[in-house]
């Protein structure tokens, strides 16, 4: 039996790095820290899905011959998913999509994606998680539940963390969650704003205008009463260090990245009175990563397309909804990530009526609808790389057992080799010709 | 099928702990099954409409129809909330208005309860 030390879970953007994982006989044995979530993700089982053709069993090369052929022809193609793999995966889906003139777009499109397009119009005044556990005594989560999504958040990096400056966790720190619905995170909190649906904005335009020295006129915004939006103001402008967090609630809400851009300025205007910094709660593990990665090889975190042979960033253009449901690409590859359970059926059944092709460990919804299902080996388990939590901390993911399969990295690599000969052999054919 | 009364909604999806272990699990998975075929709903709609736990309820937006089973929840009258799934996917939105961001939240929906189990 062998024993590894500080893992890192990549389930979800918390990327918890203190598993202790028993190895014996190449398989995970047993589990320690961690969630629900993550031990049910060690222990599941590993290579029990074979390469598909149509649904029917085939050979790998076979599969990859295939997928290489599909996209060589596509003349529209798209690359989605890529954030539940490695960094490293994410470079080379990039680059295939350059090869390609692909449109590439992460799963950002479909959770954080607006926080994004807010980010670049005012900026993010952020910090690291530790930062937060050391020092925030003021901790908001808004239109997040990370009691759910997040098991461990509370105790590793926020609520009930004990640190530098928070030396006794929970007690020195007040929380205020805000959310259409009372979630376990919710019955948690010291005040909860139970906002109503669709109306955050106003909400957090209340909030700014108390923080800007403005008398409220109204009653009530958002469902919020005017006392509330007014304890609720004295609470953030006095914190010592402020953290706040926002999920989807804000960023799939009416409004999306508008939204996004108040909470921003929220946090921007809590500067001039004290210290605060915000943080997008990302979900998949490796989501952010993508973003990163994307940006620094394009200039541009998701929504992009190569087909003028450059960059360009547009989304509701070249996003994944908006390309499946205007039915404007030709093929899809598919890594790492399941469109067809997760994106609205209109769209997702797209995938269906065009060649897909799909990179993932998991026999998954969307491979089911795949011509070619190419299985890989499960990044943080049986393949090695980086992951970037939601902080934007980088962290090694690595491999603790074998699989018989490559990982999504290698397998890119070698579409884009096969994509990049294919290519080379078409033009001397037309030279002959 | 017949329904008893109907009442109209706001329909949020979103993650539930159940759901994440299903997703860890595989989406073929009974607990991620069990888990997207819920809904919750206020206890008030729910005495509105006359339903109890487990009770089935039709769903429909203006992308499609659900059938769901039902279960109470901790959240306002006029919401409705659907863990993340295929079942909800044909709820969702598919339209993004140039954001790329799909109707996953605040979505107007019809709920009726579902009176007849032939269905």
């Amino acid at each position: 039996m062998k024993t590894f030390e500080n893992i890192v879970c990549s389930f979800c953007g918390s990327l918890c790095d203190d598993i202790v994982l028993e190895v014996e006989d190449n398989a995970i044995s047993k589990v320690r820290g961690g969630c629900a979530i993550s031990r049910r993700r060690f222990l599941g089982p590993i290579d029990r899905e074979v390469p598909r053709i149509d649904g029917q069993e085939a050979g790998f090369d076979e599969a990859l011959d295939i997928a290489v052929e599909i996209l060589a022809k596509a003349r529209h193609p798209l690359i989605y998913g890529l954030s539940s793999t490695s960094s490293e995966a994410q470079a080379a889906a990039v680059k295939l999509g350059e090869t390609l003139g692909a449109s590439v777009d992460s799963t950002s499109s479909v959770c954080h994606g607006p926080g994004t397009v807010a980010k670049q119009l005012v900026g993010l005044p952020t910090c690291t998680l530790g930062e937060v556990k050391n020092r925030a005594d003021v901790v908001v989560f808004w239109g997040c539940n990370p009691v759910e999504a997040h098991p461990r958040h509370f105790s590793r990096y926020s609520v009930q963390a004990k640190g530098l400056h928070i030396e006794e966790g929970r007690r020195n720190r007040k929380v205020i969650v805000a959310d259409v619905r009372r979630t376990a995170t919710a019955r948690t909190a010291d005040i909860f704003l139970q906002v109503a649906p669709n109306e955050d904005f106003q909400v957090l335009t209340a909030l700014r205008a108390v923080i800007g020295g403005a008398e409220l006129e109204g009653e009530a915004f958002g469902g919020i009463s005017r006392d509330e939006i007014r304890t609720t103001c004295n609470i953030l402008q006095n914190a010592e260090y402020g953290g706040f967090f926002f999920g989807m609630g804000l960023t799939m809400t009416q409004g999306t990245h508008y939204n996004v851009r108040q909470a921003l300025s929220l946090v921007r205007d809590l500067n001039e009175k004290t210290a605060f910094a915000v943080i997008p709660m990302r979900g998949h593990g490796n989501v952010a990563g993508a973003e990163t990665v994307l940006a620094w090889q394009t200039g541009y975190p998701f929504g992009i397309n190569f087909s003028r042979g450059y960059p360009r960033y547009n989304p509701g253009e070249f996003t994944v909804t908006d390309l499946l449901s205007r039915r404007e690409v030709d093929a899809a590859l598919i890594v790492a990530s399941d469109p067809g359970a997760t994106l609205p059926a209109r769209a997702a059944s797209f995938l269906s009526e065009i060649p897909t092709i799909v990179i993932d460990p998991n026999y998954s919804a969307t491979a089911k609808l795949a011509r070619v299902f190419l299985p890989s080996a499960p990044v943080g388990v049986a393949a090695s790389g980086t992951g970037y939590r939601m902080d934007q901390v980088p962290l090694p993911l690595r491999k603790v057992i074998d699989s018989k399969y490559p990982s999504d990295h290698d397998i890119l690599l070698a579409i884009d080799k096969g994509v990049t000969e294919c290519s080379a052999s078409k033009e001397v054919l037309s030279m002959i010709l | 099928m017949a329904f008893i009364k109907e009442v109209h909604a706001i329909l949020i999806t979103g993650r539930t702990l159940r759901q994440g272990i299903g997703v860890a699990e595989g989406k073929d998975s009974d607990v991620y099954r069990e888990e997207t075929s819920q809904v919750e709903l206020s206890a008030g709609t729910m005495a509105r409409l006359g339903l109890k736990h487990g009770d089935r309820v039709e769903i429909s937006t203006g992308s499609g129809v659900e059938t769901f089973l039902c279960r109470p929840g901790d959240l306002p009258d006029d919401v409705v909330f659907v863990p993340y799934g295929l079942p909800a996917n044909r709820l969702t939105l598919n339209t993004t208005e140039g954001s790329g961001m799909p109707g996953f939240k605040g979505i107007p929906c019809r709920i009726r309860g579902v009176i007849d189990e032939d269905i």
